[in-house]
Order: C-alpha cells, then sequence, then structure tokens
C-alpha cells in the first residue's frame, strides 16, 4: 500500500526523531508517534505565520535578544514534561496533559520564525552603506546554519537522556558513557 | 519604555513613508564596481520603478526564491532518509555543514562576483543533484531488490554503497545550494530601497517551503504512486522556478539614479568639511574616506572593533556612557590615556564617516525606526561607509555582527532545535497512523473474540 514505502528501520526511526518531543505523548509508541506529527505541523504552522507577518512587528534589537531567552523557557518546560512523564505513578502527565503541550509547540515555532525575519530586517536597517549591507545579511545567515547544527546535535542528546529518565529504548545516544 | 516604544514601532505601516532620497544611501554617482556586481540585472534601463515602494513583482519574486529555495533541500532529505537509510547520521552532517562552510567563505567573494552568477550557480547545484539523486534510486533498486526493502532496511543500505555514497554527494551539494541561494538572495535583497518587505516576502517563502515540500512529496509519490525516480526528475521544478523567479520575475533595484547626484554633492561637502578626503571626483569607490584614513589607524582598528562590540548591544547607552569615560580619561592612568589618544585619532576618520552617514539619509526607514548607531564617535563596524578591505578587516566586521548573529543562533538551540530544516522525516520514519489504527482494531477485536469464546485467560 501507500505506507508501505515509508517503511524505515527501526533505527532510524529513533534518530530522525530527535529532540525533546519525540519524548512526550505517552507511555505508547504510537501516542509518542502522533503527538510528534502534530507539534511538528503546529511548530511549521507557526514557522510560516511568524516568517510571514514577523516583519511587521519591528523589534529592536533587545526584543530580539529576548526571543532566545523565551525559547529556553519552553525547552526547559518540555524537558520538564518529558522527563516527569513517568514519575510520581503517572500523575505528572495528568497535571499537564501533552494535547495542552501542543500550544507551546506552536508558539516555539512562531518565535523561532520571528527571529528569522526580524534579524535579518534589523540588519539591513542597522547598516547604512548598501554593499556593507548585502555583505553583512550573508554573512549573518552562517548564524542560521551553525544554530541548526548545534541543535540538532544536542538534540539527540537532550532525546537520549529523557528517553532514559522516561525508560523509554531505542534512543541513539544513552546519555552516559556506558 | 521598551515596550511603549515596541508598541509605537508597530503601529507604524510596514511600508515606511515615501521620501524624495530614498534610493541610495550613499550616492556615487557613477557605478562603482562593487554596486555593478550586485545589481541583479545586466539592464538597468528597463527600470522606471518608483523609489518610494516596492513593485508586487519583486514581492512575489523574493517570496517564490524563498520557496524554490528551501524545498528541494527538505525533499531530498527526506527522500535520503528513505535511500540511504542507516546513514542518518552521515545524512544531517552532509546537509548542515556544507552549507555552513559556504556561507562563511561569502563575506570575502559576494561583493566581487555577480548576484546572476550566484543565482545561476546555485540553480546548477540543485540542477545536478536531484538527476543524482534519481540515479542512486535506480541504484538502490537494483541493488537491493523490492524484496529486501519490505523486511530489512539494513541489507539495502550495505548492498548500495556506491548509489549511498551519491546520494550523500547530493545531498551535500543540495545544501551548498541551499545556503548559496540563501546567502545571495539576502545579499540582494540588501540592494533593494525597502529591505523590510522584500526580506519578509523572502523569509515567507522559506517558512512556506517546509510544507509546501512535503505536500510535494505526498502529490507526487503518495497519492499519484509515482516512483522515487520520477519525483525527484520532477523535484528539478525547482530550481526551473529560482530560474524563473530570478531572471523574470524580479525586477533590479532601482539604480542609485540621477536624484542621489545632489545627495553625492552633500556628502563630499560635508566630509571636506570636516577636513577628510573624499574620492568622489573619480567615482572610485576606493578612495572613501574610511578607507583612505584606516590604514595608518589599524592597530586602532582592534580597540575600535572592542569597543564596538562592548557598545555596540545599545547605541543609546553607547553614547551615553561615551561622555563621562572622556572626561574621566584626564585622571586616569596611562593605559586610559593611550586609549583616549587612539580614540580621539580614530575620531577623525570616524567624524567623517558619521558626517557623511548623516548627510545621506541611510535609509528611508531607519531614520524613524533606529536611534541612529552612526552618531557616536565609537560607531560599529556594521554602520562603516566603505567595504572592509582584507582579511582581518572583513573578519573584524563579520564579527562585529555578533549582536544580530547570536540571537539567531539561539534561536534555533534554546527552541526545538533542528526541526527548522527537516519537517518531513517525521512524517516519514514510521506507518502512517491509518494503518497502525487498523492493526490496533484488528488485534483488540481478535482479543474481544478470544475472550468471547474464552480461549484467552486473564
Amino acid at each position: 500500500m501507500g505506507g508501505k514505502k515509508f517503511e524505515l528501520p527501526t533505527k532510524t526511526e529513533y534518530v530522525c526523531q530527535a529532540g525533546v518531543w519525540s519524548a512526550l505523548g505517552g507511555p505508547d509508541a504510537a501516542e509518542r508517534d502522533r503527538f510528534y506529527k502534530y507539534a511538528n505541523w503546529l511548530y511549521q504552522a507557526g514557522v510560516f505565520l511568524s516568517r510571514t507577518f514577523g516583519g511587521w512587528l519591528r523589534l529592536s534589537r533587545r526584543q530580539l535578544w529576548l526571543l532566545p531567552a523565551a525559547q529556553g523557557a519552553f525547552l526547559v518546560l518540555f524537558a520538564a514534561a518529558g522527563a516527569s512523564a513517568a514519575a510520581w505513578a503517572g500523575l505528572a502527565p495528568r497535571l499537564l496533559p501533552f494535547p495542552l503541550l501542543l500550544v507551546p509547540a506552536f508558539a516555539v515555532g512562531l518565535l523561532g520564525g520571528l527571529g528569522y525575519v526580524s534579524t535579518f530586517s534589523l540588519l539591513a536597517e542597522s547598516v547604512p552603506f548598501a554593499p556593507l549591507r548585502q555583505v553583512s545579511l550573508a554573512a549573518v545567515s552562517v548564524a542560521d546554519s551553525a544554530g541548526i547544527a548545534l541543535a540538532d546535535a544536542v538534540s539527540v542528546a537532550v532525546q537520549g537522556c529523557l528517553y532514559r529518565a522516561a525508560g523509554i529504548p531505542g534512543a541513539a545516544f544513552k546519555c552516559g558513557w556506558i | 519604555m521598551a515596550l511603549s516604544s515596541w508598541r509605537r514601532r508597530r503601529r507604524t505601516p510596514p511600508l515606511p513613508p515615501a521620501t524624495s532620497s530614498s534610493s541610495s544611501p550613499r550616492g556615487a554617482a557613477p557605478p562603482a564596481p562593487t554596486s555593478a556586481a550586485t545589481s541583479p540585472s545586466p539592464s538597468p534601463s528597463s527600470t522606471p520603478s518608483t523609489p518610494s515602494s516596492t513593485p508586487p513583482r519583486n514581492v512575489l519574486a523574493f517570496w517564490l526564491l524563498g520557496l524554490a529555495n528551501n524545498s528541494p533541500y527538505t525533499i531530498a532529505l527526506a527522500a535520503a532518509n528513505e535511500l540511504a537509510a542507516g546513514a542518518v547520521g552521515s545524512i544531517f552532517f552532509t546537509a548542515v555543514f556544507p552549507a555552513l562552510l559556504l556561507k562563511l567563505t561569502t563575506p570575502f567573494w559576494f561583493p566581487r562576483v555577480h548576484v546572476n552568477a550566484r543565482a545561476a550557480a546555485a540553480a546548477l547545484m540543485a540542477l545536478t543533484a536531484f538527476p543524482l539523486l534519481a540515479a542512486a534510486t535506480k541504484g538502490i533498486k537494483e541493488g537491493g531488490g523490492e524484496g529486501s526493502r519490505g523486511g530489512g532496511g539494513g541489507g539495502a543500505a550495505a548492498a548500495s554503497a556506491t548509489s549511498s555514497r551519491s546520494v550523500l554527494a547530493s545531498i551535500a551539494l543540495l545544501s551548498f545550494q541551499g545556503g548559496l541561494g540563501e546567502a545571495s538572495a539576502l545579499a540582494a535583497a540588501g540592494s533593494y530601497p525597502h529591505p523590510r518587505v522584500v526580506l519578509g516576502a523572502w523569509s515567507s517563502g522559506t517558512g512556506a517551503a517546509g510544507p509546501v515540500g512535503f505536500s510535494f512529496l505526498m502529490l507526487f509519490h503518495v497519492f499519484a504512486k509515482l516512483s522515487l525516480r520520477a519525483t525527484m526528475l520532477l523535484a528539478l521544478f525547482w530550481p526551473a522556478l529560482w530560474l524563473v523567479a530570478h531572471f523574470v520575475i524580479l525586477r533590479p533595484p532601482p539604480p542609485r539614479g540621477p536624484d542621489s547626484e545632489e545627495e553625492a554633492a552633500a556628502a563630499a561637502a560635508a566630509a571636506e568639511g570636516e577636513g577628510a578626503v573624499l574620492g568622489a571626483g573619480g567615482g572610485a569607490i576606493e578612495l572613501s574616506p574610511l578607507s583612505a584614513s584606516s590604514r595608518p589607524l589599524s592597530a586602532a582598528a582592534a580597540s575600535a572593533s572592542a569597543a564596538a562590540k562592548k557598545e555596540a548591544l545599545d547605541p543609546e547607552e553607547a553614547t551615553g556612557l561615551l561622555t563621562p569615560r572622556a572626561a574621566e580619561a584626564g585622571e586616569d592612568d596611562e593605559e586610559r590615556g593611550e586609549a583616549r589618544a587612539k580614540k580621539a585619532e580614530q575620531g577623525a576618520a570616524a567624524a567623517a564617516a558619521a558626517a557623511a552617514a548623516a548627510a545621506a539619509p541611510a535609509l528611508p526607514s531607519s531614520s524613524s525606526v533606529l536611534p541612529s548607531p552612526s552618531s557616536s564617535s565609537a560607531s560599529p563596524l556594521w554602520a562603516a561607509t566603505s567595504l572592509p578591505k582584507g582579511f582581518l578587516a572583513t573578519s573584524a566586521h563579520v564579527a562585529s555582527l555578533w549582536p544580530f548573529a547570536v540571537p539567531l543562533f539561539l534561536v534555533y538551540f534554546a527552541g526545538e532545535g533542528g526541526q527548522e530544516n527537516r519537517p518531513l522525516s517525521p512524517f516519514f520514519s514510521s506507518p502512517p497512523p491509518s494503518e497502525r489504527k487498523k492493526e490496533r482494531k484488528k488485534e483488540r477485536k481478535k482479543e474481544k473474540t478470544q475472550l468471547f469464546f474464552g480461549w484467552k485467560k486473564i
């Protein structure tokens, strides 16, 4: 059938689903898959919305620095939810049900897209000399790639630790040296 | 205060008010070599575009550029996950680092290469990579066989080492393409009179690339049941779209036209008033004030960049801090005095630059939005009015951009991390939920019948 084409070896599956969100959703692997899927769709929608309309906000440079701080707060929230998923005899997920976590997933996408468009718009308006502006815009895009590279590496590590805390098998990184 | 100013800014319309002198920040009347190298079209005669607003076709072009630049990457990543299934780690390594390395080199060669050449090179990379991917598909099908793909993917991946290598090569090519295309389009956006508008269009297109790339694969590979090979060949649509958007739809930015000659004269007069030499006569950009006077001040340049780094975050604070520091310098020890001397020495160049920048309005919108960071004597390097020359100066300029680069860098790290550029992998990593649900339903039904007939003891 149509779905057969997308079947992958199990090991790949877990490496693909690196990141905190892959540890959320519930004890069942299918539930986690579903949460991951919805969270990613909402994340993509948030990125698209804020990359489209974020330029209207005209953030200042200080407000630009607030965005990663807010993202850090969200990361802590997700990590706490993932780490406590198996804690207190299953009480923790009932205090903060997983569908509720889709709202911050959407917000994370909004903030990420806002960071992209605001950085480049503000930079373009900060550099008065046109040829230097062009060079600067191209140069700052390095931070985009570097951030993604580092985030990829970190997400694998975080996923390993969360999987270990929640007792989920199959992480590529086992959160430890053994 | 910050919030109120934000609100005030938010009310302002996205399009800055039309000012008469918006086309060029610094009036180098004859097209200098750098500006000639960055105007996207060889025919500036076909552009009667008004400088007061951005033509809709340019907005559309930048949106399509963003879409066409990022879609190949997302599509190829999903395909690669299906093809070289054993090597996901190296796939992500190959997908990220070529773009990173290429973007690192851009400040050194972008001013010398025409934007048309850059755009054509990016398209050529994608035009090469997709046939390569299609060929790799064929190799995998022949090597692994249809049967082994259903059961154990490891066998298929091991049997096709060469094609998996070409999968990696095409991923690397597409990473180069994405990085080059992004850097080039961002640079091109900087040459338009309203960069916020075209940059918004560009980033909107890149934001749409994830869902659109996913829909592309769903449409052709899943619903139309085309082979992965055919889908990869169909993906050549994206570099074609990129070429059309850049060479057909996009109009070049308005040239630094005749009305900017007055600004050039004004800037020259202002700079001469400060006692600096402005090389506007020959029309050569090499003679602009900073580059002419910065050679003997190369030692001071380091301290200037350090000061710029320190004070780059808040120019308002910087201007407030500078005066008391200068007043105290007389009472301070020798080091302070030396630093002050350097600052004063450098002040001549900075004053000329600031005067020139003040004489020619930097950008139509920036005068109302920004607190004019170039007015202080320790202006950041990015407020310079000439391109940095040489490796060290260019690197110092790039480093001085850290107040913009660090938030952009951290937004991914602190956020969900890594899902930015691989939105498709989660959708392709496991069987679709419908199938899974069916299986579970079947199991439950079986269990129920077993319970009903008493086969299974609880």
